[in-house]
């Protein structure tokens, strides 16, 4: 099956094409687009003054400021501009658990796919990056059309292999991607929690719109598990003979703990969260997903 | 601890299973990659101990409920009192079943034994009525008898016991069927054995109460001195047995008894009359008048008789004069004798029948008579001119005519020096005839001889050595020689024959009958000389005078060696000493005397009911295969015929044996009841020249059984005086049962269980070890 199809069933593009997805913060792109840029330009959007310095552009002068109150100052326009949106897809060895229809990793796929092919339609710019402890594969920011299937093929060379190391990949990120865009993370968050939240915070602290998708399987948030079993470890060697029953309370609310530190975690650093189970449909998610942001946004800029 | 169904106490290795599932579970569990191994270690480290103490006290609930299952199925008896509350402690019934031939008396229309069948009927269905657990043993006391018989202190219940039930269906009809096709045994029996069997069960089982009940009709042989039967019901009640004694008869009853029916100790030979003796004794306390003996003698000639399994006897039957006893007082035994000639020699046999009275088992009796063609005997001379064999001779073959059934060989003393000892075995009798001296091996054979149950006729005389008697024959009472001998007395010649005769019988078998007589046959009797013994050696033990001679002085003395006898006449046959040679009684005592001395190598006439058959059979060989013909139920009913295997002996094949006795363990209750039939046994076998071969064997009941006379429940309470006894009759317990019911607690088992498998399920659910409900929308 060729990667377009296996990453973007027909009935998810023909849902996705009818959205449209914006940063939430602001975002430097490199075309005028629909998205805020934290440049100043021609925009008719007057954002604020600023004390003129010499070497500014004269024609910037606000000249009514200068008749009224006899200084100088420069009017500062908001500069709309494209997005680069970088999908940032966990391909770690817990990525490849999954009971289903489909691993976390083919989910996540299909989401990433999908969210690129939204991303090349509204003409803004899309790269991916593949991790686990590293990064495995890079696709660039690019705005063409072609580039679709660039960012398939490199999903669909991809295997889940390695430990996660959310920290020391986002630090390569930050450095690959110096200039603030949206960063969407696709992944289960699993396996180094304390590593994750800090690269969260890293791609925030670099002033990255972020956005966590954080896609877990159905056994693992509901763990229904009966018979005795011997779970082993997807990143480490830790395994254990148990009655599943027996620990599915304590489980769950570890599990639950987790999610919990993660919503604080994201809500502290102004990070889009949203847990997403592998059962719900990709299309489905993406739209409320894009939905949630629009709104926002449309909040946000009405304040 | 111990359990009334010990074959459900393997079950307990159902304790095993929840281990084995736990182990198999750990064994067979599936493997599963995972991601959330974090949150999974955290929640087993934070449940760990209480998941793993949960998982024990499941498993040990569930391990738990498996005892206390198959402890409640197997019937948990507890010797504690608290403990048994909860196995609730069994009650073990003991019925004792007297069936001895005395309980077959009938009383009216009933017998004894049909009152205790219904008794123990009414007993059983009131025990299968009791709550709790009842346990059942059935006990005839023939079984008993017949185990002890076997196996002494090793005898087991469960072999020789009717009925063992670990439990008691509330419809006992199919236990019972069984016993009600039973009847009384031909046997005498006491209460003792079957006692001694249970007294062991009831010490060892502490854990169970004991209820012993004796059905019995009584009878004063069993309960008139019950000395050994308190010492056993004493162990019973120290043991805290509780014991019933329930009287199964009525009324003493009338009854003849037939005590014996015995041939005489004399010459039984082809062609040659026998008397035969019966003794008939009245158990009542009203003289029997006008009693009328049949007597019929079965004829098995030798060679000419075929196994008949269709008629009473495979012999042919010959109605002898019946014998009309005018009247025997109470408690008298009377002897009668009839006279029986069987014409040619055989396994033949006597059958004496009374008529018919309360109780028909001790009415008839047998005796089998081992019939030869005739006796022989050695005439050993000391006279040269063998005078004194002539009148042994003479009186053994007066005539081609007459039969004495014996046959005489002379020899000199030396012969019997060099004679071996087989040849010797072949005389039923050895007489020494005035033998002066006999070589020292003649004299260890003579004494063999005799020990082996042959007969020595040792006639004094004037070769008599005195010295050579009392060194070499009497040898201080170790030789066969009866008496040590003192002098040879000449005796006075009597005046006239006025005088009391010399000579007087005694009561000793061969000259007893002459005493009977009006006038002493041995008034023409003169003993001129005879020896004198010494009177140290006639205090010796054994000794039996036949016959005195003049003042009293011993004449013919018998004396036991061995398992013969010795007679010796310390007299001679010459004129010097006596004229008994011409005195007629000469014949009488001769022929008597032979015929006794050659009579105790004979096989027993008789055996008590239920002896073990034995046949052997040498010098020829056998077909393997032998049959024995048993009595048959009633008359005119078939004889069972029983088909054994002829054991030959490894040492020589013409040595051939079979040997049947009862074996409780083996044999079938019909083949059981066949075998304790009073009556002639046929054995049969059949050698290479297709020559049929007879055993005959007579079985007849013990006539001490068949006095009925009863010991009253006041005087038996006397009796058994400290032994809390109930008593009971047998139409009481029919008309009522018992009434004594018992508290269960077997349910408070159940209840521990239930509770033990709520408290599993609370556990096993608290283990999370129940399936979750379907859960709904997803989170």
């Amino acid at each position: 099956m060729p990667a377009s199809k296996r990453f973007l069933p027909p009935e998810a593009v023909k849902r996705v094409q009818q959205l449209e997805l914006r940063a939430r913060h602001i975002v430097e792109g490199f075309l005028s687009g629909a998205h805020r840029s934290p440049y100043f330009g021609q925009s008719v959007e007057f954002v604020q003054h600023r004390q003129y310095v010499p070497g500014d552009d004269v024609r910037h002068v606000d000249w009514k400021v200068w008749a009224r109150q006899d200084r100088l100052v420069i009017k500062q326009y908001e500069e709309d501009t494209n997005l680069r949106c970088s999908l940032l897809i966990d391909s770690s060895a817990s990525m490849g658990y999954g009971r289903g229809p489909m691993t976390k990793f083919e989910y996540a796929s299909i989401l990433a796919a999908c969210i690129s092919l939204l991303v090349l339609k509204q003409q803004d710019a899309v790269g991916s990056v593949l991790f686990d402890n590293k990064i495995r594969s890079r696709v660039p920011l690019r705005t063409s059309q072609r580039h679709l299937t660039d960012i398939l093929s490199s999903l669909e060379n991809a295997a889940p292999g390695d430990k996660t190391n959310l920290d020391s990949v986002f630090r390569d990120v930050v450095q690959t991607f110096p200039k603030r865009g949206l960063m969407i993370l696709l992944s289960d968050l699993l396996g180094a929690e304390e590593s994750s939240l800090r690269g969260i915070d890293t791609l925030r602290r670099a002033g990255h719109d972020v956005m966590v998708l954080h896609i877990l399987d159905d056994d693992e948030l509901d763990f229904p598990f009966a018979d005795p079993t011997r779970f082993e470890g997807l990143e480490s060697d830790d395994h254990l003979t148990c009655n599943p029953r027996a620990l599915r309370e304590g489980y769950l609310e570890a599990l639950e703990r987790f999610l919990d530190r993660v919503r604080r975690s994201c809500a502290a650093s102004k990070s889009d969260y949203l847990l997403i189970r592998t059962s719900d449909a990709p299309d489905a998610i993406l739209s409320k997903l894009l939905s949630s942001r629009q709104n926002t946004r449309q909040r946000s800029v009405r304040r | 601890m111990q359990f009334l169904y010990q074959p459900l106490t393997w079950g307990f290795l159902l304790v095993t299973v929840p281990i084995l599932i736990h182990l198999i579970n750990l064994l067979r569990h599936r493997k599963q990659k995972w991601a959330a191994m974090d949150f999974l270690l955290e929640s087993y480290r934070r449940n760990r101990r209480w998941v793993m103490l949960k998982q024990w006290l499941l498993l040990a609930a569930r391990m738990l409920a498996m005892l206390l299952l198959v402890a409640m199925l197997a019937k948990w008896i507890s010797s504690s009192r608290w403990l048994g509350m909860l196995g609730g402690q069994a009650t073990h019934h003991y019925l004792l079943l007297d069936d001895s031939y005395s309980m077959a008396a009938s009383d009216a229309d009933d017998t004894a034994y049909a009152s205790a069948l219904r008794a123990v009927n009414a007993l059983v269905r009131s025990i299968a009525a009791q709550p709790g657990q009842n346990q059942l043993t059935l006990l005839r006391l023939s079984r008993a008898t017949l185990a002890t018989r076997a196996a002494g202190d090793e005898a087991r219940i469960d072999a020789a016991a009717d009925l063992l039930a670990q439990s008691v269906p509330q419809d006992p009809g199919k236990l019972l069927d069984r016993l009600s096709a039973t009847e009384p045994t031909a046997l005498q029996l006491s209460p003792e054995d079957a006692l001694e069997l249970i007294i062991p069960l009831i010490v060892d089982n502490t854990a169970e109460q004991a209820h012993v009940y004796l059905l019995s009709d009584l009878r004063r042989n069993e309960f008139g001195e019950p000395e050994v039967l308190r010492n056993k019901l004493r162990a019973l009640v120290d043991d805290s047995a509780e014991l019933h004694l329930i009287d199964c008869s009525g009324e003493s009853a009338a009854n003849l008894s037939l005590v014996s029916v015995e041939p005489e100790q004399e010459v039984w030979a082809a062609g040659v009359p026998l008397m035969v003796r019966f003794q008939v004794r009245n158990h009542s306390s009203q003289m029997a008048r006008n009693v009328v003996a049949k007597v019929r003698s079965i004829s098995y000639a030798a060679g000419a008789t075929e196994p008949r399994t269709d008629s009473p006897y495979s012999g042919e039957v010959l109605d002898l004069p019946p014998v009309v006893i005018e009247q025997i007082e109470p408690g008298e035994t009377v002897t009668r004798q009839v006279q029986v000639i069987f014409g040619t020699a055989g396994q033949h046999a006597v059958e004496v029948t009374l008529p018919d009275d309360s109780l028909a088992t001790d009415n008839r009796r047998w005796s089998v008579i081992g019939i030869r063609a005739s006796q022989r005997v050695l005439l050993v001379d000391g006279e040269v001119d063998r005078s004194n064999a002539f009148f042994f001779q003479t009186v053994l073959a007066p005539d081609a005519r007459l039969r004495t059934g014996m046959t005489s060989e002379t020899v000199d003393a030396s012969a019997v020096r060099d004679m071996p000892a087989e040849t010797l075995a072949g005389f039923d009798t050895i007489a020494l005839l005035d033998v002066p001296r006999l070589d020292r091996q003649a004299v260890s054979k003579i004494e063999d001889f005799s020990r082996g149950g042959g007969g020595v006729l040792i006639v004094c005389g004037r070769n008599t050595n005195l010295q050579f008697v009392n060194q070499e024959l009497f040898r201080e009472g170790q030789g066969f020689f009866p008496v040590q001998l003192q002098q040879i007395v000449e005796n006075s010649p009597a005046v006239d024959d006025q005088g009391p005769p010399q000579v007087a019988a005694t009561e000793h078998p061969i000259l007893g009958p002459l005493r009977q007589l009006s006038v002493s046959p041995f008034s023409l009797l003169q003993i001129r000389q005879q020896l004198l013994p010494t009177a140290d050696s006639l205090d010796r033990t054994g000794l039996e005078l036949i016959a005195t001679g003049p003042l009293g002085s011993p004449l013919l003395i018998d004396r036991g060696l061995g398992d013969g006898r010795v007679v010796t006449l310390l007299t001679g046959l010459t004129n010097d000493w006596s004229n008994w040679a011409q005195d007629p009684t000469f014949v009488v005592v001769a022929l008597r005397t032979l015929g006794y001395l050659g009579s105790f190598r004979r096989a027993p006439t008789s055996a008590p009911i239920g002896s073990p058959l034995e046949m052997v059979v040498s010098g020829t060989t056998v077909l393997p295969e032998a049959e024995v013909l048993l009595p048959a139920k009633r008359e005119g009913s078939p004889r069972v015929r029983l088909l054994r295997q002829v054991a030959v002996d490894p040492n020589s094949s013409d040595i051939a044996r079979l040997e049947l006795s009862i074996d409780l363990a083996d044999m079938d209750r019909d083949l059981i009841d066949s075998l304790l039939r009073p009556g002639i046994y046929e054995t049969w076998m059949i050698n290479s020249q297709g020559e049929k071969l007879l055993q005959n064997s007579a079985h007849n009941v013990a006539a001490a059984e068949g006095n009925l006379d009863r010991v009253s429940h006041t005087e038996l309470e006397q009796k058994l005086a400290g032994i809390p006894l109930n008593i009971r009759t047998a139409d009481a317990i029919s008309g009522s049962g018992l009434h004594s019911p018992e508290a269960s607690h077997s349910m408070l088992l159940m209840a521990c269980l239930a509770g033990l498998l709520l408290i599993e399920q609370l556990l096993a659910y608290s283990a999370s070890y129940h399936a979750p409900r379907p859960t709904g929308a997803h989170a």
